[in-house]
C-alpha cells in the first residue's frame, strides 16, 4: 500500500506540474514560448535518462525494471497532466 | 506500569499508522477530484475560473506531496508494524494454546475422578493375563474367578478397553468380564456405557 501511495503522489506532482505549465501556456499566449522550451528541455532529459539507463540505475541504487517503471510512469503523468489541462 | 507504557506506545504506533493511511486516502481522493474535475468545470476565461484552475492544480501538487510523505513514513515504519503484528499473533496463539491446555487439563481431571468413582463401584475381575492368553489362543474362554482389589481395577479397565477395541460384543463383556448377566444385565449395560465413555471407545 505504501508503494501505491508513493506512486499516486508522484503522479499527482508530475501531472499537477505539467498541468500548471500547460494551463499557463493555454491561457497566456506569451507563456507559450517558455512552455515550448521547457517541453524541449524535459523531453531531452527523458531521452538522456533513457540512454544512460544503466548508469542511472547504479547511481540511484534501484533495479533496472523499477527505473524503467519510474521513467515510463513519470512520462505518462507529464503527458496526461499536460493534455487534460489544455482547455 | 512499564507494561502499560509499552502497550500505550504500541497503540500509539498503530493509531499513527491508521491516521497516516486515512490522511493518504483523503489526500488521494481530494487530489484526484481537484485534478480531474476543475478542467471540465472552470472552462471560461474569467478571473474566477483561472483562480479555481490554478488553485486546484496547486492543491493537486500539495496532495501529491502529502501522499509521498505518508508513503515514505509508512515505508520507513514497515519493520516496526510487522514486528508489532507478529507480536500480536504470538500473543493470540499463546492465549489459544493456554486455554486449550487448561481445557484439556480439566477434561483429564474430570475423567480421572470419574474413573476413580467407577473403579470404586466396579465388580470386575483382574484378568489381563488370562485375556492375553485366551486372545493368543483365539478362544473365547475368559476367567470365571472373581477377585476384586483396588490395585487390579486399573488393569480391569484395561481389559475391558482391550475387549471393546478387539470387537467383543457388549453382552459378552457384561456377562464374562463385568459378571452382570441375567437380572443384572441392564445394570451391566449402563455400567459398560459409562466405562466406554471413560476409556474413550
Amino acid at each position: 500500500m505504501n508503494k501505491v501511495y508513493m506512486a499516486a503522489g508522484t503522479f499527482f506532482i508530475c501531472a499537477g506540474g505539467a498541468g500548471l505549465v500547460s494551463y499557463s501556456a493555454f491561457v497566456f499566449p506569451q507563456a507559450r514560448y517558455w512552455a515550448f522550451w521547457l517541453l524541449v528541455t524535459v523531453l531531452s532529459a527523458f531521452v538522456v535518462a533513457a540512454i544512460l539507463d544503466e548508469y542511472a540505475c547504479q547511481w540511484l541504487g534501484i533495479e533496472y525494471r523499477a527505473y524503467l517503471s519510474v521513467l515510463v510512469g513519470v512520462g505518462i503523468s507529464f503527458l496526461l497532466g499536460g493534455l487534460i489541462q489544455w482547455r | 506500569m512499564a507494561l502499560i507504557e509499552l502497550n500505550s506506545g504500541k497503540d500509539q504506533i498503530l493509531a499513527n499508522r491508521k491516521m497516516l493511511n486515512a490522511i493518504a486516502v483523503l489526500a488521494f481522493i481530494a487530489s484526484l477530484f481537484l485534478w480531474s474535475v476543475a478542467p471540465f468545470v472552470a472552462t471560461s476565461n474569467s478571473h474566477r475560473d483561472k483562480f479555481v484552475r490554478y488553485l486546484s492544480l496547486i492543491c493537486t501538487i500539495l496532495g501529491g506531496d502529502i501522499l509521498l510523505a505518508c508513503g515514505r513514513k509508512l515505508e520507513r515504519n514497515q519493520p516496526l508494524y510487522k514486528a508489532l503484528e507478529r507480536a500480536q499473533e504470538n500473543v493470540f496463539i499463546h492465549q489459544v494454546a493456554t486455554s486449550q491446555y487448561v481445557q484439556e487439563q480439566e477434561i483429564t481431571e474430570s475423567a480421572q475422578s470419574t474413573s476413580q468413582d467407577l473403579q470404586q463401584s466396579l465388580p470386575v475381575t483382574s484378568a489381563t493375563s488370562t485375556l492375553e492368553v485366551s486372545e493368543a489362543n483365539g478362544s473365547e474362554d475368559f476367567p470365571t474367578s472373581t477377585s476384586t482389589s483396588a490395585t487390579s481395577n486399573q488393569l480391569d479397565l484395561e481389559v475391558i478397553r482391550e475387549a471393546v477395541s478387539t470387537g467383543k460384543s457388549d453382552s459378552w463383556i457384561i456377562e464374562n468380564l463385568l459378571k452382570m448377566g441375567g437380572r443384572k444385565f441392564a445394570e451391566g449395560q449402563a455400567l459398560l456405557k459409562e466405562i466406554k465413555l471413560v476409556v474413550g471407545n
